[in-house]
């Protein structure tokens, strides 16, 4: 299915007057309720893809605000299928306008849900918001957390190019996690990389991205650094898009994205405009990481874009 | 001459042959023993960690590479040169595209098809690649490499091209090799679409391509015969070069180490690997044998004595390379203080005279290490006059120990507490340095290459805090990718999980518990280790954590860690504060199963400020 995207739609987000589905993910960290809280008026029908695994910290809270908006609430265990997100309700919208808030998904979860919406019949010609709700600054952990899968975020983002011998190029949404982005560009051997450094409201952010990410940055060219604004995804958007265009040329891409999950997103859809050649990676850490709250600043950005039926 | 690349480097490029064209690795290449014995017409097997040169001897031996190649013994080299090569190349990322094919609903030999098929085309699609570089005005300008040449009008090229793809059963609308090599390309892509059809309908009765069931080695053995008949040279060789088959599925690498037994007398398997692989089993007779059926070259060294002739000839090309003759690495990174009373270069004896560094480290080591002060009283050495006794009395009892109580003085404070004061200048020096880098090409330009050109712009001596900092920064990243390297061990994660136990367990020998003149600094895996911890410990030699204590001849190629010794990475040396020596060895489980204090780390975040 063909993607493209309008200047108008820009403006698109809180302001559109009714979304026919809101898709939330209810997890542990509190500010997993901002954008439904924001929304839920304005849509039609609502789910929210519940991590029961990990019922800690906010998740009773959150479990009851979603109750109260009217939220469907679905067990999510990292398992997808058609169904998951389908319109339940007779007469489906032509076409359905769709927002999905990953702000508090996974990156597979996040990939999963975009993944469907882009390749289902379901949502042909539908309009498609992503929204994203930073998190307060909270200081990194000072220690290399290991890994325990470095792959794919899905198999239907691993790519597949027709060109195993060419170069690979890595586009980096750089995070503060430790040593987890220069690990991870070893680890692939890309070829060359462009870094994407998060800039928000809070500058301790990109400082500490920096810092941690200090090895990294001091051997990268300067025109293959980026600071992209948190706030404003569609300028990084065309910016990545424009990057990845011209690497097209020369070799594969792959999307890294440490940092902030709106990366995530923007690198899965790049990968649904460009098709193959662009494969979307995660690198997650053990599972037993401490969960950890996250409390919205407030702010709220989104990210629109149209999908065309072939 | 022979450029080498010593600025700082992009992240990713230069450090990995992989990246670079056949060209750029020419400009830059030093010929070694390995790069001859691969030019022979012998089946071979390159074994290293990464970073250890595997991808850059294979490039080599491409005539794009052997083109450019200018170097004091290139003419001879091309002159003897046997066999015209295709390279094949394997990353992490294309990997991944085979291991979707896992998932599908099929029949596992279906799968197996499928898998072999990408290769097999990829593998065809390369050897079409050489083929047409053989056709190129490139090739003709070399007078040494004339007689590789496929001279031909354009009648003959597309004559040529039809055979092949007859041959191939291609479709040859427009009769060129670059149309072949396209149609090699799509079959890929065709294969990748029957994979998405298959994940999105999970119908299995649809029919693959009919390609994908054509065996390689027939294919290109059928290649080769037309190609070599067109010429007129029916006995020309070829040689086929598999780099990092570490990434292909198993079935693949099981299949091209059979292939070594192949009748097919034209074609010689050039393969590169890692050293442990758990699927490939050397006892079983049907197996290929090292030293029977392939020649197995090692590129990694047990021993730091014997790394050292490649970093010193290393060393020599990279300064050159900067307009410096004869550079003396000493001169440009000191003496290193483990050389202090053990170099070969310096007079042993006069280093332990009195009032020397090494003299003052003895001596230090005495007030702080009452366990230390009985070793040195049980054995009747007078400090004052360590200089004064025979060689031999001063080698069995004070030489041997001078590495361990210098990590030891550095790392105990007079309070009795761990710790060093100041920043310890021990992993500096020349032969410090390139023991750290394990003789690996990629570890040793990335440490040693931007030190060497802080030293052609200022003509000083690199400081040893300059030189403290790059190696930390080096390990630091190293551990980085350790980390990345999904691993599981029991009830905890991560490869440097392990290392850090078996690190230190090895600190506490070395610097805590009670002086030893020989504390354990290798380790043996013993039957009790489990299958997880083996797995793992596999991994961290692929990485080059870890490097295998070979003994004796024998296949380098590891299926089975039961029993091998090995020792941690010099390049970890800093990290767990060890001494540079490869001593007795303790059986692994015995070291997991103990507990010992993980010497503390410096800040992670401040490291690379200071």
């Amino acid at each position: 299915m063909r993607i493209s995207f309008a200047e108008e739609f820009k403006t698109l987000g809180t302001d559109t007057l009714l979304y026919d589905h809101l898709v939330c993910a209810l997890g542990f960290e509190s500010r997993c309720t901002n954008v439904a809280k924001m929304l839920a008026s304005q849509s039609h029908v609502k789910t929210a893809l519940a991590f029961t695994d990990r019922n800690t910290l906010s998740f009773p809270k959150n479990e009851a605000i979603f109750s109260d908006l009217g939220f469907e609430t679905i067990s999510w265990m990292d398992r997808f299928s058609d169904q998951t997100i389908a319109w339940r309700l007779p007469d489906p919208p032509q076409p359905i306008q769709v927002a999905v808030d990953v702000t508090s998904m996974t990156r597979k979860m996040a990939a999963l849900v975009l993944n469907h919406i882009c390749n289902s019949s379901e949502f042909q010609g539908a309009k498609v918001t992503i929204f994203y709700s930073p998190a307060k600054y909270v200081p990194p952990k000072k220690v290399m957390v290991p890994v325990s899968v470095v792959g794919p975020v899905i198999p239907e983002y691993a790519g597949w190019t027709a060109y195993p011998e060419r170069a690979s190029f890595a586009l980096l949404g750089l995070g503060y996690e430790y040593g987890r982005a220069i690990g991870a560009l070893d680890y692939l051997d890309v070829s060359d990389t462009w870094a994407f450094i998060p800039t928000g409201t809070d500058p301790r952010f990109e400082t500490k991205v920096n810092q941690v990410n200090a090895n990294l940055l001091s051997v990268l060219d300067r025109a293959h650094k980026f600071s992209y604004p948190v706030l404003d995804p569609y300028d990084t958007f065309i910016q990545m898009r424009s990057l990845a265009e011209g690497l097209l040329s020369r070799g594969r891409v792959i999307v890294l994205p440490f940092g902030p999950k709106l990366f995530s997103a923007l690198g899965v859809i790049l990968a649904e405009y460009f098709g193959k050649e662009v494969s979307v990676w995660r690198v997650s850490a053990t599972t037993d990481e401490a969960p950890a709250d996250r409390v919205a600043t407030g702010d709220v950005t989104s990210f629109t874009f149209q999908l065309d039926a072939d | 001459m022979s450029q080498v690349r010593t600025d700082t480097p992009a992240l990713f490029e230069s450090l990995n042959a992989r990246l670079l064209t056949s060209e750029q690795v020419a400009s830059s290449f030093v010929p070694t023993p390995a790069f001859f014995d691969l030019l022979k017409l012998n089946h071979n097997v390159v074994i290293g960690p990464r970073g250890s040169g595997k991808t850059t001897l294979l490039k080599m031996l491409q005539l794009p590479a052997l083109r450019s190649w200018n170097h004091i013994s290139s003419e001879q080299v091309l002159d003897g040169l046997q066999f015209v090569s295709a390279f094949i190349p394997t990353d992490i990322a294309w990997k991944q595209q085979w291991d979707l094919i896992d998932d599908l609903p099929l029949r596992e030999n279906l799968k197996e098809q499928l898998k072999n098929s990408i290769f097999a085309s990829h593998t065809l699609r390369a050897l079409v690649e050489s083929i047409r570089f053989r056709t190129s005005d490139k090739l003709a300008e070399r007078d040494s490499l004339h007689r590789f040449v496929i001279s031909g009008n354009k009648t003959q090229e597309a004559e040529l091209c039809k055979l092949l793809a007859s041959a191939l059963g291609t479709r040859c609308d427009l009769p060129s090799l670059a149309y072949l090599e396209l149609q090699l390309r799509a079959r890929n892509s065709e294969i990748g679409e029957y994979i998405n059809f298959v994940r999105a309908t999970d119908r299995t009765d649809h029919d693959p391509p009919e390609f994908v069931y054509k065996t390689m080695l027939d294919s290109v053995s059928l290649v080769i015969e037309i190609v070599n008949e067109f010429c007129g040279m029916p006995d020309q060789k070829w040689a086929l070069l598999f780099d990092e088959l570490e990434l292909a599925p198993s079935e693949i690498r099981k299949n091209l180490l059979s292939d070594t037994r192949s009748t097919d007398s034209r074609i010689v398997f050039k393969l590169s690997i890692s050293p442990y692989s758990n699927d490939l089993t050397f006892t079983n007779p049907v197996v290929p044998a090292a030293d029977h059926d392939f020649i197995p070259i090692n590129l990694w060294y047990s021993h730091k004595e014997e790394a050292r002739p490649f970093c010193y000839s290393l060393f020599d090309q990279m300064s050159q390379s900067l307009g410096f003759a004869n550079l003396d690495p000493d001169v440009v990174f000191s003496q290193s203080e483990f050389d202090l009373g053990n170099s070969p270069r310096l007079d042993h004896a006069a280093a332990y005279a009195k009032g020397t560094p090494l003299y003052h480290r003895f001596r230090k080591l005495i007030s702080k290490d009452p366990t230390f002060a009985r070793y040195i009283e049980q054995r009747k050495i007078n400090i004052q006059m360590m200089d004064k006794m025979s060689e031999k009395q001063r080698a069995s009892k004070v030489r041997k120990v001078t590495n361990i109580v210098s990590v030891r003085e550095a790392w105990r404070r007079e309070d009795g507490q761990l710790g060093s004061k100041r920043k310890p200048s021990l992993y500096t020096g020349a032969s410090t340095l390139f023991a750290i880098t394990e003789g690996n090409p990629r570890t040793f330009i990335g440490i040693v290459g931007p030190l060497l050109k802080e030293y052609a712009k200022t003509g000083r001596t690199i400081k040893a805090t300059k030189q403290s900092s790059a190696i930390l920064q080096a390990c630091t990243r190293f551990r980085s990718l350790l980390s990345t390297i999904p691993a599981s061990t029991a009830n905890e994660t991560g490869l440097n999980h392990l290392l850090d136990k078996i690190g230190s367990f090895f600190f506490s020998r070395v610097v805590v518990e009670p002086f030893s003149s020989d504390p354990p600094t290798t380790f043996i895996v013993d039957e009790n280790v489990s299958s997880e911890v083996k797995d793992a410990l596999g991994k961290a030699l692929n990485a080059g954590a870890i490097v295998f204590m070979q003994s004796n001849p024998g296949n380098p190629l590891l299926d089975d860690l039961k029993g091998k010794r090995f020792r941690l990475s010099y390049l970890l040396a800093p990290h767990y504060k060890l001494p540079l020596l490869a001593n007795k060895s303790r059986a692994l489980s015995n070291i997991l199963n103990q507990r010992v204090q993980v010497p503390t780390t410096p800040d992670l975040f401040t490291e690379y400020t200071s």
